[in-house]
């Protein structure tokens, strides 16, 4: 005779106690995060010096003889105006081209092949300066209406100035990105004659990463300065600003021929490097922590919903991981139907419609699932394994036989970028929407479970499922809906993981085994045991993977979380939050 | 004890194998009976997976865990062959002609030979480690398991977890062991080529005897009380250890038995198949094991290795013709094995003589739930007979007397009680003329349930010979008591001294039940799927581990004592009845019954009368003050105060965890805080 566990849900009496505990680390990890480095720069908008361009400017660029071309590059560079970072950019990539239409005139435009959603390819003729569209032609017939001549660069003198004029005007695009990566850029070619212009971008920059990768990079040429006052002062400098790009620098400096000779600039790099490699470390271990709460994050959701159905039939669902896989699935499909239905500034809407849709999609899969086979299986958890991990095989084989190896699902524009609280630590919007997401997830279940009457009837069932029956309860429907509920909640998740990642059949079989190890170490019947448990193991896993280091860091942090579990079992074999005394009794 | 019929197909069975299929290789190519070298040799692959399903088999249908990490032990052993043929390659014979490492480690850099390969150069010592080293993995890792009381479905859970690490593991390069290609391009064994036809004719009747002799082995285990014990643990472990087996060291034997068999499977296949990876290693192959033994069966050992042989065969089939299609097939094999056929191939035949008799009843429905049906869910044998209820009471009434029965079991006990001194560890039964010595003492024992304190420094103490009752309202902490004398719960402080000095709290349930303390459970608690006499039979006092059983397998019981007792609780007739059939108050005498064989110094009794009739009752009383006359204490908690007025022996009431009164039952009956505690609450109840 097959005994079955079933425990009682609670919140617990620690409920509020977890509660207040994980605020409070919430808010160390945003002190953590604040503390930073101790630059406060406002922010603005970048604007440029000179009069506006016009489009004779660009013909002498289209010369066929090297000279003018030379003299006008020079001339246009000199101006120092990002009006004309567009067409340079691309004279650089190829893409500057002069048309010649029916009627003969000459003009210099940007193109861009396009390949449309019925297989044509086009070209878009782009103004050189504002990027707009000017026209667009069937790639096959740009040749019959006109004549188009790429404009290339005619001499090595012309190829030298452009390149050292985009790394100049690169430093004032309108895109962040690209302006700390020239910053960066012009700090690691190691020219002193780079300075003044990054001087001069720095006066003129009010973004706060942008300063900051700009000083970066003056300090870190400064250290090749002659004069050693400016090499210590610099290195001063980096260290207090944690200028990680110029550890390695430092380091050659200390060690490589030639070696820096004064003692005293030594002993300020000395300094500097152990400030931010110390940096360094901590910044590694709050990254590692900021994901393991995201991958903690979704294996609560996974937890969550096994943990629930556990608790009150005593079935663990192998199929669970095919569930967020499906969830996953539903975002995909949702977004390829809006993608070729819809125009494209509402493409990134589809998000918002995949959340609500992977819920009820898996939901109702799973309520398929427990009226057609789970129900017939009672009181044979063993049995409901197996059968369940059927399923799972089918499931994953269906997807893989109709979707293929590999489908990828674009997070929409909003969640892409993140924000960076301090130097070089960037925490994704995908990732930290993941975490509210569970947040939310808990707080509804908590209001489910413990505020609400069909709750209630859940956790009565839970509790003694005979005495339910006699008082009037379905159980079968409770079981039905629960199992409903906790399936849904696995297809939130697989919605969730669609943003960090790709989608393919086999995503649900890399997080379920350590869903199944949070409802181990979580225990049944308690969600904040499945709280403390899910979120361990994801900052554990994380943590420990930079500490093991190599390219097996995050597999032997699964074997060491694995065995972690085993001993955790062996002081604690019924999970965090046993139930004990009479309540234990209750079923066995 | 294996009936003749058996024996004939056994034989049938051993002569296709072992004579008739490798005759049929060795004919002429062009003869239409020629067995190819092909399917030989893959009939010899399926036969050694049968092994291995034959071990879990064991494990899942008679012990009733599940482990889904099989292919692990399979993979050791797997790989302890596979390092030797490694071995075997040599120089001469390698890509890199490196004369100390496989070419493998010379692809990936391994400069030296990491310090566990040296050992498997000798074939020997290889073919031990394909058996002890799963063993030994399987004994630490079962230790770690079982002595924390995971059941059921978390084995099933941290096997998986288990079977997941593995496979993570072994596909690492710098583990040695070949990462992803695993280990192949074996060349010979023993000096023989494993490409030739009669090598691998020899490697199949090596595995075809393994088989058979595997399945004789395991025949022969569980037939004898070894089958009784391990059907016991999956239908009532709990009872089961208060009986004195160590559950631990048992689940520890099957699983362990059960790994070597999974590490022999391994070790035949790799040089039949000639390559192993970590694909046959991880979560998807250990739940293929789980395939094969859910389609076969696990109600009989057969069932298996005839999973093993068909799906393997279905699964060769299907990957050459459709591969697409075999996950699809597979899924559906497992949802619908457990869906229409629970008890597999072999039970098939079984459920339809089930579904003819009950031609009215819907299929489907039927299958769920009749009470013995469940019974299905693992190894059993039919009832032979169904008895009405209260039937049997009259039946051996009178027969005997509680008094010669009493007599006869403890005063023998009492007799042979000097040889047992020694096995006892000079405990309390020495002393057997002092009757003034308290047999157990209970100080200040406190036990808190999450804050909520069950006992509060609760003092007692029991004489030895004593028949004490033990009475107070619900809530009063009696039936803590008992979990703490016998070793259920643990209390935050205080002392339990059994006889002169043990210390019961230092004990495992088991040891306190060897050292003589036998418990019966306030609701009846026997093993439903076995009968009346095996139940029984599981309680005699014997030496309860399991190198003892081992030895002890075939030994005679004292079957004439067991009838005798059966006899005095009504039982008599019903010796071959299946317990889950019985009444509720033969479930009581049944777990009485039980108690009695266990022979214990002191019995704890919660609740022995509900449920019974008058007559019943007075029958229980008879045969409780027997047993104190003849020397064993006994501690009776009890609701029934009509049931405990006619007894002449001290009461104790308890109250709120701590110990209120103690004294004669009229005297008690009359203390004004017994009044108090239960009179009293009905008057506030009444005013409420």
């Amino acid at each position: 005779m097959e005994t079955r566990q079933s425990v009682p849900i609670t919140f617990g009496r620690l409920s509020w106690n977890m509660v207040v505990c994980l605020l409070t680390s919430a808010l160390l990890l945003g002190l953590l995060l604040g503390k930073g480095i101790g630059l406060v720069y406002a922010e603005g908008p970048v604007t440029a010096e000179s009069g506006r361009p016009n489009a004779s400017s660009l013909q002498g660029l289209a010369s066929l003889d090297p000279t003018i071309q030379e003299t006008t590059l020079k001339g246009l560079v000199d101006l120092n105006d990002i009006a004309f970072l567009p067409a340079l950019t691309a004279l650089n990539d190829g893409t500057l081209h002069v048309w010649k239409d029916a009627t003969g005139s000459e003009k210099v435009v940007i193109i861009l092949r396009n390949i449309e959603l019925d297989g044509r390819e086009t070209i878009s003729f782009l103004d050189p300066f504002t990027g707009v569209e000017l026209g667009k032609l069937n790639a096959t017939d740009v040749f019959s209406e006109g004549e188009l001549e790429m404009v290339t660069m005619r001499s090595g003198v012309v190829r030298l100035t452009l390149r050292e004029g985009l790394d100049r005007l690169r430093l004032f695009d309108p895109d962040v990105v690209v302006r700390r990566a020239t910053a960066a850029k012009l700090g690691n070619a190691g020219k002193l004659s780079k300075l003044p212009i990054l001087e001069q971008a720095l006066s003129r920059e009010s973004h706060k990463w942008v300063r900051h990768d700009i000083e970066v990079a003056i300090n870190q040429l400064r250290l090749d300065d002659p004069d050693p006052e400016v090499r210590r002062t610099a290195a001063t400098r980096l260290g207090e600003i944690k200028g990680m790009r110029a550890l390695s620098h430092m380091k050659e400096l200390l060690t490589e021929e030639p070696i820096e000779p004064s003692d005293t600039v030594r002993a300020s790099f000395t300094e500097a490097i152990e400030s931010i490699e110390s940096y360094q470390t901590f910044q590694t271990v709050v990254g590692s922590a900021f994901n393991g709460i995201s991958l903690g994050s979704v294996l609560f959701m996974m937890g969550l919903g096994l943990a629930i159905t556990y608790g009150l039939m005593g079935v663990i669902n192998m199929a669970h991981g095919e569930m967020m896989m499906i969830g996953a699935y539903t975002a995909f499909i949702l977004q390829e139907a809006f993608f070729y239905n819809l125009p494209p500034y509402l493409h990134d809407s589809y998000y918002f419609f995949a959340l609500p849709a992977s819920f009820v999609v898996t939901g109702a899969i799973g309520l398929l699932l427990e009226r057609s086979i789970i129900r017939f299986l009672y009181g044979r958890p063993l049995e409901t394994l197996l059968a369940t991990w059927g399923v799972s095989v089918f499931l994953e084989q269906a997807a893989r036989w109709y979707f293929g190896d590999l489908t990828s699902v674009n997070p929409p524009v909003f969640m892409r970028g993140g924000i960076e609280p301090m130097v070089g630590l960037v925490l994704p919007y995908s990732r930290i929407f993941i975490i509210l997401l569970a947040a939310v997830a808990l707080l509804g279940v908590y209001l489910l479970f413990f505020r609400t009457r069909v709750g209630l009837l859940v956790r009565a069932v839970t509790q003694n499922r005979n005495m339910s029956a006699c008082v009037g309860i379905s159980t079968r429907k409770v079981d039905s809906w629960t199992f409903a509920f906790g399936t849904g909640l696995a297809g939130i998740a697989g919605c969730a993981i669609s943003l960090i990642g790709n989608v393919d059949p086999t995503v649900g079989k890399t997080y379920i085994v350590e869903s199944f190890m949070v409802v181990v170490v979580g225990g049944v019947g308690k969600p904040a045991g499945t709280v403390v448990s899910a979120l361990g193991i994801g900052v554990f896993n994380k943590i420990l993977e930079p500490l093991i280091g190599g390219t097996g860091g995050s597999i032997y942090a699964k074997l060491f979380i694995l065995a972690a579990v085993i001993l955790f079992l062996q002081v604690r074999p019924t999970g965090l939050f046993p139930a004990k005394g009479r309540a234990a009794e209750v079923g066995t | 004890m294996i009936k003749w019929k058996e024996w004939i197909i056994f034989g049938a069975v051993s002569i296709l194998l072992l004579l008739v299929l490798p005759l049929l290789n060795t004919l002429p190519n062009d003869s239409m009976f020629w067995l190819p070298d092909y399917y030989l040799n893959l009939f010899g692959k399926y036969l050694s997976l049968a092994i291995m399903a034959m071990g879990l088999g064991l494990l899942w249908g008679y012990a009733g865990i599940l482990s889904l990490g099989q292919a692990v032990f399979f993979g050791l052993g797997a790989y302890s062959i596979g390092m030797h043929l490694m071995f075997n390659i040599g120089a001469e014979g390698s890509k890199y002609g490196d004369p100390l490492r496989p070419d493998f480690m010379v692809w990936v850099q391994i400069m030296e030979l990491p310090w566990y390969w040296p050992p498997y150069r000798s074939f020997a010592f290889a073919v031990a480690a394909t058996v002890l080293v799963p063993m030994i993995f399987a004994l630490l890792f079962g230790y770690l398991m079982f002595r924390s009381r995971i059941q059921g479905v978390y084995i099933a859970i941290v096997t998986q977890a288990l079977a997941f690490a593995a496979w993570l593991l072994f596909s690492r390069n710098e583990t040695g062991l070949g990462g992803t290609n695993g280990l192949t391009d074996y060349k010979t064994v023993l000096g023989y080529s494993l490409l030739a036809p009669s090598t691998q004719r020899a490697l199949y009747i090596i595995t075809a005897v393994c088989l058979l002799g595997t399945y004789a082995l395991l025949l022969w285990l569980t037939r004898g009380k070894m089958g009784h014990i391990l059907r016991a643990i999956r239908d009532g472990e709990n009872r089961l250890r208060f009986l004195g087996y160590s559950i631990t060291g048992f689940k520890m034997f099957v699983f362990a038995l059960s790994a070597g068999l999974a590490g022999l499977a391994g070790a035949l296949y790799v040089p039949q198949v000639g390559i192993i990876t970590p694909a046959q290693i991880g979560v998807m192959p250990s739940l293929e094991v789980v395939v094969w033994v859910a389609v076969g069966g696990r109600e009989a050992l057969i069932g298996g290795p005839l999973g093993a042989v068909l799906v393997s065969g279905l699964r060769s089939y299907l990957t050459t013709v459709a591969p697409v299609m075999w996950p699809f097939v597979l899924g559906s094999l497992f949802v619908a094995t457990v869906l229409l056929f629970p008890q597999g191939l072999v039970g098939i035949p079984k459920q339809i003589e089930r579904y003819m008799q009950r031609s009215g009843s819907r299929w489907m429905s039927g299958s769920r739930r009749t009470p013995l049906s469940a019974a299905a869910s693992g190894p059993s044998e039919q009832p032979e007979k169904l008895l009405l209820d209260g039937e049997e009471v009259k039946a051996a009434e009178g027969a005997v007397s509680a008094g010669a029965v009493a007599h006869h079991l403890f005063g023998s006990r009492a007799e042979g009680n000097g040889a047992k001194k020694k096995v006892d560890g000079g405990l309390a039964t020495e002393q057997l003329d002092k009757r003034e010595e308290p047999i157990l003492r209970v100080e200040n024992v406190t036990v808190s349930f999450e804050g909520f304190l069950a006992l509060r420094d609760l003092n007692f103490s029991l004489m030895d010979g004593e028949l004490r009752f033990v009475i107070g309202p619900n809530g009063a902490g009696k039936t803590t008591m008992l979990d703490v004398i016998c070793g259920k719960v643990k209390p935050i402080q205080g002392k339990v001294i059994f006889g002169q000095a043990t210390n019961l709290l230092t004990l495992q349930e088991h040891e306190v039940a060897n050292i003589g303390i036998g418990r019966k459970f306030q609701t009846p608690t026997v093993f439903p799927y076995h009968t009346v006499f095996d139940n029984l039979m599981l309680s005699l006092k014997t030496r309860k581990t399991v190198g003892a059983e081992l030895v002890a397998l075939r030994a005679r019981q004292k079957q004439a004592d067991l009838l005798e007792i059966l006899e005095f609780v009504g039982l008599g007739l019903h010796t071959q009845t299946f317990a889950g059939v019985l009444s509720h108050g033969q479930r009581q005498w049944l777990e009485i019954a039980m108690l009695l064989g266990q022979e214990p110094k002191l019995l704890l009794v919660d609740e022995p009368v509900a449920g019974m009739t008058g007559r019943e009752r007075d029958k229980t009383g008879v045969l409780l003050e027997a047993i104190a006359r003849e020397h064993a204490t006994v501690l009776v908690i009890e609701h029934d105060m009509e049931f405990v007025r006619h007894f002449s022996n001290t009461v104790t009431v308890l109250h709120e965890g701590s110990l209120l009164c103690e004294g004669k039952m009229q005297d008690v009956q009359n203390d004004p805080r017994v009044l108090e505690v239960y009179l009293g609450r009905e008057e506030e109840e009444a005013h409420a």
